[in-house]
């Protein structure tokens, strides 16, 4: 009975544990936020793991774009509407450098290790 | 003399707008959708007249954002029972606003594309100017003075793209 109990609780410790957790992703990994705020990445260096994920939300009342910094950029959300989303989901470790292509003041950068 | 500094800086007014002291809210948020609309006015008329894909691209973004400020100044206005309170400075915005859409639609062609993008060049300086002199430091509500902070940067933005523009045309 005693046993029973603990079992109980170590299970309720461990949904909380995970409910604690940033959020996994439908595969593995953890999903990230940057918000665009104010014409701005936030934050604006971000380092994460491959597998995990990444999501921008537009927070501005006009819109903005994430766009990687390359010839054949590894991302590109096109212009995302204010309150809009975009996910991207790393396929190799590096650094991606990535800006608005609206706002080109604005520029973040993210690492996948 | 702040408002004085504001007034002659924006609107390229003469001397005679010259106010005692800063401004107060109301007035400030008459500034704020004043200037938004003179550029949004500015950008509807290149953009449907201009034939420079890069000068469009332009004036199209300049209506989508400032339009998109307007919206946000305009609703939390509204939600602070703030009625904009029309002042000298607003109203030389808009008259000046007026006679650049007057310029402007004397000219066509390469001479348009110059004269819209010289003075947005001017005009996004001079009020990021503005902001960072006057309205910021003047503004006493939070959320006012935090929405002001909020939307600086995306005139730096657009002043930098105005001088890439600018730079594109052969200009300054």
């Amino acid at each position: 009975m005693a046993a029973s109990r603990f079992g109980a609780l170590l299970f309720a410790v461990g949904v909380f544990a995970l409910a604690a957790m940033p959020r996994p992703d439908a595969a593995s990994g953890v999903t990230h936020t940057v918000t665009m705020d104010g014409t701005t990445f936030k934050p604006a260096s971000m380092t994460i793991k491959l597998g995990d994920a990444v999501v921008w939300t537009n927070e501005d009342p006009f819109p903005h774009t994430a766009t990687a910094i390359a010839a054949t950029p590894a991302f590109d959300s096109k212009p995302l509407a204010p309150g809009g989303r975009f996910t991207f989901k790393p396929a190799a470790k590096g650094d991606y450098p990535y800006k608005c292509t609206l706002h080109t003041t604005m520029r973040g950068t993210l690492h996948v290790e | 003399m702040k408002m004085w500094l504001f007034a002659a800086a924006v609107a390229l007014a003469p001397a005679s707008t010259v106010f005692a002291q800063s401004p107060n809210d109301a007035q400030i948020a008459s500034i704020v959708v004043t200037a938004n609309q003179v550029d949004i006015d500015a950008g509807k008329l290149a953009a449907s007249k201009t034939s420079n894909a890069d000068v469009k691209t332009f004036a199209q973004q300049m209506v989508t954002d400032h339009t998109g400020v307007n919206k946000q100044a305009v609703e939390l206005v509204t939600r602070l029972k703030v009625t904009p309170e029309d002042n000298a400075t607003s109203q030389s915005l808009k008259s000046g606003g007026d006679t650049n859409l007057t310029t402007l639609k004397g000219l066509s062609g390469a001479a348009f594309d110059k004269a819209y993008i010289d003075h947005e060049v001017a005009y996004h300086q001079q009020v990021l100017d503005a902001v960072d002199k006057v309205l910021i430091p003047s503004a006493s509500n939070a959320d006012l003075k935090a929405l002001l902070v909020k939307v600086r940067p995306a005139f730096v933005a657009h002043l930098e793209h105005a001088k890439h523009v600018q730079a594109s045309l052969g200009g300054k």
